[in-house]
C-alpha cells in the first residue's frame, strides 16, 4: 500500500474505527509485552487542618519601579540566566559597573552597618550600584485567625531596597510588630533580589526572627542571612509539603528561576467552609503546576480552590500553540472565587483576567502602585 | 561582557541546581525539567536549536512536550526509570496530522493521530496508553558523574514493522500480506532533540565537550501476525544507532557495553547530520548570532485592530520575560493609543505627521533610542493610512541594527469589502504583508470571509494568513519565522512609488473640547455623520458626570469606555476622514453649558 493510499484511507472515514478493534486484528500496538511501566499516582489529599480566616496585607508589591530599566540591566549583563549576585545591583554594589559585581566585594562595604544602620548602609551601596533607585520590593503580612479565635502573624518575604522597605514597614506598622514579637516568623518564597535582599530591615527590628527558606538557596543567599545579622533559627524546607501550623503549610517546588535562582515555596491555607487559599511570592513554578500540586496533594474544604494572593508569574513555559492559553484555559478549571494577584502577574495579565471574567480584587492605587486594577501597596484582602 | 559564572572545564551541577544530587528518580526528573526550562530563558539556545517551547504536564506522571522549528510534530519526553544511578528517558515524536511523516507511522499510530482530541491528548501523553506505548523514537540515557555528564541516544535508523498476514479493514486490504506497516525515520527525527540537548548542556554548563561517538549495529525489524505473535527479521534499515556524548570528565569512556557495535569513523555521513554538535561549530554559530532586536512593522487600515494586536503582543512577551519596544506613529497630533496602552515596555511616539510621508530618518533615530534599552523586539505601529511600501527605503537604513522580521498587516474583516475598493492603501497594505491577520472574523459570515480570503490571496500569494478575533495571535508565530526578510528585500528592489494618503484626500484634524459636552446630542451627531468619516477618537467628558471617557469611532460604529487613569488629560477628539472639512464638523450644541 502506498503512502498516499494510507492517508486517503484515513481521510476516508477510518477515524470512525475503534482503536480496540484494530488491536484485536493483530495490529502491533500497545500490547502488554510492549507497555512501559509507570508507577500509578493518585490524589493524596493530605488533611492539614483548617483555620477560620486569613487576611493578607500588601506591604509592597512593587519590586522595581521601571521595568525597562530592569530588563535593560538583565539584557546588558548577558541575559536571564546570569547570576543575580553578579549584576552589581544594590546592596551588593562594588562600584565596578553592570555585570561586574560580586557578593563578597559588595558585602564588605556594608557588613559593618548591618542590621542596625540600614539607612546608612543603603546610602553606601547606592553610590556603588547599578540603578539603585529602581529597587523596590515584595513583602506581605499574613494574619491567620485560628479556629479558637487566636490570631497569628507571618511575614512573607522582605523586599529589596532597604530604603523603600523601611518606608513600607513603617507605613504598615511592621516595624512595631517585629519589635514586639507579634511577628516571629519570616517565610521566604525564594532567593530573588526583590523578595529577599531587604532582609536587614527585618533584622533591624527582630534579629532573632525565625526564617524559613527553600533548600534551593545558594551559598551566597545563606551567607547573606548570616551577614545581615541573623541570630535566630534558620529552617530549611525540602521539596513538597512542609507544615507551619494546623491549616497552614508551605509547598516547595524545585524549578529553576531566572537570574540563577532555584526553587520557590508557596503558602497554602485551608479556610474552614470556604476552601483553599494560596499565597505566593512569584509562583515561578507556574500557576498551573501550583494549582495541580494542591489538587494532587492536599485536602481542603469543599474541594474548592477558594482564593489566591500574590504574584502569578503566569508560566515560565513558552507556549507554541495559541489554542492553549495556559492563563485562561488552565485557570478556569480551578474556579477560584477571589483573586488578589499583583506583582509579577503584570498589569496586562491582570487586565486580561478581568476581561475573561475572573474575580479580580481591585485596589486603591496608593503608595506608588500605578493602577486600581489590582490589589496595590497598602491594600488588604480577607479570605473567609 | 561576562555572561556566565562558570567558565572552567569542570562541571558544576550547581549552575542548574544547588540541591544535592542523589542520583534518584526525582533528581533526574528535576535535572531534565531544569534543562528544559532554563533553555527557554536563553535566546541563543532557543535560536540555534529552534526550540519553540515546552509544556509540562502534571497528570499524574510528569511528562514534557516540546516543539522544534524543524518539523510540525510534537516531541514528548518522560523519565521512565533510574537504574544504578543512570536515568533512562523515553523520547516520542507525535507526528502532526498534516505532515507527510505521518505516512511513515504505523497504521495504528496514524489512526490514533486522526482521532479527535489528539492534539490535546498529546500534552498529557503519559495518561493515554495508546500514546504512551506508541510513537516512541528513542531512549535517552543520562548519567551524572562527579565532574561530568554522559548523554546517550539510542535509536534505530528506521523503526520498521511488518504485517505478516496483512491488514483488512471493512473488507479493504489496507496492508498487503508481508508488507511494511511502519517505516519511521527515528534517527532523523531524534536529531532535533539531540541537537537541543547538546546546545542546552553546553549553554548552561559551558563544559568541555569531550567526546562524540556514534555507534552502529545491525538491527532487526519486527513482524506481527494475526495471532498476536511477534517475530523479528534482519533488515538493513533497522540498524541500531547509538550516539554517545561526554561533557566534562569521567573515569569511563563510554556509558554502555560496546560489544557488537562498530564505531563509525569521523568522516561518516552520520557525523554530518550532527555537525552542530561539534563545539567549534557551536561557538562559531554563537558568535555570528547577533543580539539584535527583532523588528516588525504593523500596518492595517484605521480601526482594524493594530493597537489590540500590539497589546496582545506585549502582554505575551512580558509574561515570557521578554521586553518589547514600540514605535508609534499617529496621524493626529496626539498619540492617544500610546496613552491607552499602559504596560511594561518602552514607547517612542513619532507624532509629527504620518510615518509613510515624512518620516525620513526618524525611524532610525527611534530604533537607536529604543536599542539603548535592549528590547528583544521592536514593533513599529504605523498609522492606519500609511502605505508600508514607502517605508521600505527606511528599512534599508536600519537593517544593520535590527533583525528585520516581517510586515504584519491587520485586515479589518468587518469593513474590508467596503474599504478595499475605495482606498488603494488597503490593498497596498495587503500586498506588502508577510503576515496577514484577518481580524474581526466574529463579525462576518463565512461567505464574506471566503470572499475576503480570495481577495487577500489574489493580492498576496506569499503571506501567511491568520484568522483572528480581537487580533489574538501568539507572537511565537511571528518571532520564530524569520525567513521573510528576503521577501522584504525583494520588495525594496522594485522601488515603485506607491499611493500615499494625501493622494486619496484623507485628512485629519484635532479638536480641543471644553469640559462637559452633552452626551445625547453628541451621540446623535455621531450617528448622523456621513460615510467619509473613517475614524474619530479622543477623550471626552459629559455633563453631570465626573468621569472621562475614551471615544472610538470606526466606520459608523462607535464605542464609549471609561478612561481609567488617575491623571486627567485635556479633552479632545481627532477626526480622520476622506475630504472632511475642519470647521463644519464641530457643532456648538455640544456645549450646553455655554448657553447658560
Amino acid at each position: 500500500m502506498t503512502n498516499e493510499a494510507r492517508r486517503d484511507f484515513i481521510k476516508g472515514g477510518a477515524a470512525g474505527i475503534g482503536l480496540g478493534a484494530l488491536a484485536s486484528m493483530g495490529i502491533f500496538s500497545y500490547s502488554p509485552a510492549r507497555a512501559l511501566f509507570m508507577p500509578d499516582e493518585v490524589r493524596k489529599m493530605k488533611d492539614f487542618g483548617a483555620i477560620k480566616s486569613v487576611e493578607v496585607t500588601n506591604i509592597s508589591e512593587t519590586s522595581w519601579f521601571d521595568n525597562s530599566a530592569l530588563m535593560g540591566d538583565i539584557k546588558g549583563a548577558g541575559g536571564l540566566l546570569v547570576d543575580q549576585y553578579l549584576f552589581n545591583w544594590p546592596p551588593f554594589g562594588n562600584g565596578k559597573g553592570l555585570a561586574k559585581g560580586s557578593y563578597k566585594e559588595g558585602m564588605e562595604k556594608i557588613k559593618h552597618l548591618l542590621p542596625d544602620k540600614v539607612d546608612e548602609a543603603w546610602e553606601v551601596t547606592k553610590a556603588l550600584s547599578v540603578n539603585p533607585d529602581n529597587a523596590g520590593g515584595y513583602a506581605a503580612l499574613i494574619e491567620i485567625e485560628r479556629l479558637n479565635g487566636e490570631k497569628k502573624k507571618y511575614l512573607l518575604d522582605c523586599g529589596w531596597s532597604y530604603k523603600w522597605m523601611h518606608e513600607c514597614f513603617k507605613r504598615e506598622g511592621i516595624d512595631k510588630m517585629l519589635s514586639s514579637g507579634e511577628i516571629d516568623t519570616l517565610i521566604l518564597s525564594h532567593e530573588h533580589f526583590d523578595h529577599f535582599w531587604g532582609l536587614p530591615v527585618v533584622l533591624k527590628y527582630k534579629p532573632d526572627i525565625k526564617i524559613i527558606i527553600h533548600e534551593g538557596f545558594y551559598p551566597e543567599g545563606r551567607q547573606y542571612i548570616k551577614d545581615s545579622g541573623h541570630k535566630g533559627e534558620l529552617v530549611v524546607f525540602k521539596k513538597g509539603r512542609n507544615e507551619i501550623e494546623p491549616g497552614v503549610c508551605t509547598f516547595c517546588y524545585d524549578c529553576p528561576i531566572i537570574s540563577r535562582v532555584f526553587g520557590e515555596q508557596s503558602i497554602f491555607v485551608n479556610v474552614q467552609d470556604k476552601g483553599l487559599v494560596s499565597i505566593t511570592g512569584c509562583c515561578h513554578q507556574g500557576i498551573i503546576t501550583f494549582s495541580d500540586s494542591a489538587y494532587k496533594e492536599l485536602k481542603y474544604d469543599n474541594d474548592q480552590m477558594y482564593g489566591i494572593y500574590g504574584g502569578l508569574h503566569i508560566s515560565p513555559f513558552d507556549d507554541w500553540d495559541p489554542k492553549y492559553d495556559d492563563l485562561v484555559i488552565g485557570l478556569k478549571k480551578w474556579d477560584y472565587q477571589v483573586m488578589a494577584c499583583n506583582h509579577c502577574t503584570g498589569l496586562l495579565t491582570v487586565q486580561k483576567f478581568a476581561r475573561e471574567g475572573y474575580p479580580i480584587v481591585r485596589g486603591t492605587a496608593r503608595f506608588r502602585t500605578k493602577t486600581t486594577d489590582y490589589l496595590g501597596n497598602g491594600d488588604k484582602v480577607k479570605f473567609g | 561582557m561576562e555572561t556566565r559564572l562558570n567558565l572552567d572545564s569542570e562541571m558544576d551541577l550547581k549552575d542548574i541546581c544547588p540541591i544535592k544530587f542523589n542520583y534518584e528518580f526525582d533528581d533526574y526528573r528535576m535535572l531534565m525539567r531544569s534543562i528544559l526550562i532554563k533553555s527557554l530563558y536563553d535566546s541563543q539556545i532557543k535560536a540555534l536549536s529552534r526550540y519553540k517551547g515546552m509544556h509540562k504536564s502534571n497528570y499524574f506522571n510528569e511528562c514534557w512536550t516540546m516543539k522544534f522549528g524543524f518539523s510540525e510534530g510534537v516531541y514528548g519526553l518522560i523519565l521512565s526509570e533510574v537504574k544504578n544511578g543512570e536515568a533512562i528517558f523515553v523520547l516520542y515524536y507525535f507526528s502532526s496530522c498534516s505532515e507527510n511523516l505521518l505516512d511513515n507511522n504505523s497504521l495504528f499510530e496514524a489512526m490514533v493521530a486522526s482521532k479527535e482530541g489528539y492534539a490535546e491528548k498529546i500534552r498529557n501523553f503519559s495518561s493515554y496508553k495508546e500514546l504512551f506505548n506508541n510513537f516512541i523514537i528513542a531512549k535517552i540515557y543520562v548519567k551524572v558523574e562527579n565532574e561530568g555528564i554522559f548523554l546517550s541516544l539510542r535509536t534505530k535508523l528506521k523503526d520498521r514493522i511488518y504485517s505478516k498476514d496483512g491488514v483488512v479493514i471493512d473488507g479493504k486490504q489496507v496492508i498487503k500480506e508481508g508488507e511494511i506497516d511502519k517505516n519511521f525515520p527515528s534517527f532523523r527525527a531524534s536529531l532535533a532533540f539531540v541537537n537541543f540537548m547538546h546546545l542546552a548542556i553546553s549553554g548552561i554548563y559551558e563544559p568541555d565537550f569531550n567526546s562524540l561517538k556514534i555507534y552502529k549495529k545491525d538491527g532487526e525489524a519486527i513482524c506481527y501476525s494475526n495471532s498476536l505473535e511477534l517475530n523479528t527479521k534482519k533488515d538493513i534499515f533497522s540498524s541500531e544507532i547509538h550516539i554517545n556524548m561526554l561533557y566534562g570528565k569521567s573515569d569511563k569512556n563510554y556509558l554502555f557495553d560496546e560489544s557488537g557495535f562498530k564505531i563509525l569513523k569521523n568522516n561518516s555521513y552520520m557525523y554530518k547530520f550532527l555537525i552542530n554538535l561539534k563545539k567549534e561549530s557551536k561557538n562559531l554559530a554563537l558568535s555570528t548570532q547577533k543580539d539584535r532586536a527583532n523588528f516588525f512593522i504593523i500596518t492595517g487600515f484605521l480601526g482594524s485592530g493594530k493597537t489590540k494586536f500590539l497589546q496582545n503582543f506585549i502582554e505575551h512577551e512580558t509574561a515570557q520575560n521578554r521586553f518589547t519596544g514600540v514605535i508609534q506613529n499617529e496621524i493626529g497630533k496626539i498619540g492617544l493609543d500610546g496613552q491607552l496602552v499602559d504596560a511594561n515596555y518602552a514607547t517612542i511616539e513619532i507624532d509629527e505627521g504620518c510615518v509613510c510621508c515624512s518620516m525620513a530618518g526618524q525611524i532610525k533615530m527611534a530604533v537607536a533610542k529604543l536599542n539603548e534599552k535592549n528590547p528583544d523586539t521592536i514593533l513599529l505601529e504605523t498609522t492606519g493610512v500609511a502605505n508600508p511600501f514607502n517605508l521600505l527605503s527606511e528599512l534599508n537604513e536600519i537593517k544593520d541594527i535590527v533583525n528585520l522580521c516581517s510586515i504584519v498587516t491587520v485586515v479589518d474583516g468587518a469593513n474590508f469589502l467596503r474599504e478595499y475598493k475605495r482606498s488603494k492603501i488597503v490593498l497596498e497594505q495587503v500586498k506588502a504583508a508577510d503576515v496577514i491577520l484577518l481580524n474581526k472574523i466574529d463579525l462576518i459570515t463565512s461567505g464574506e470571509k471566503d470572499k475576503i480570503l480570495q481577495i487577500l490571496t489574489k493580492n498576496n500569494r506569499c503571506a501567511e494568513i491568520f484568522e483572528t478575533i480581537n487580533s489574538e495571535l501568539n507572537p511565537n508565530f511571528l518571532l520564530y519565522n524569520q525567513s521573510q526578510t528576503s521577501y522584504i528585500a525583494s520588495l525594496m528592489i522594485e522601488g515603485k512609488i506607491h499611493a500615499t494618503h494625501l493622494n486619496e484626500g484623507i485628512v485629519s484634524f484635532k479638536k480641543d473640547l471644553r469640559e462637559y459636552i452633552d452626551k445625547e446630542r453628541f451621540i446623535n451627531y455621531i450617528k448622523q455623520l456621513p460615510e467619509n468619516f473613517l475614524r474619530i477618537k479622543g477623550v471626552v467628558s459629559f455633563e453631570n458626570d465626573e468621569a472621562q471617557y475614551v471615544f472610538q469611532f470606526v466606520n459608523g460604529k462607535f464605542d464609549i469606555t471609561i478612561f481609567d487613569r488617575e491623571k486627567r488629560c485635556d479633552n479632545f477628539l481627532v477626526f480622520i476622514g476622506r475630504e472632511i472639512e475642519e470647521d463644519f464638523y464641530f457643532p456648538k450644541e455640544f456645549y450646553k453649558i455655554s448657553y447658560y
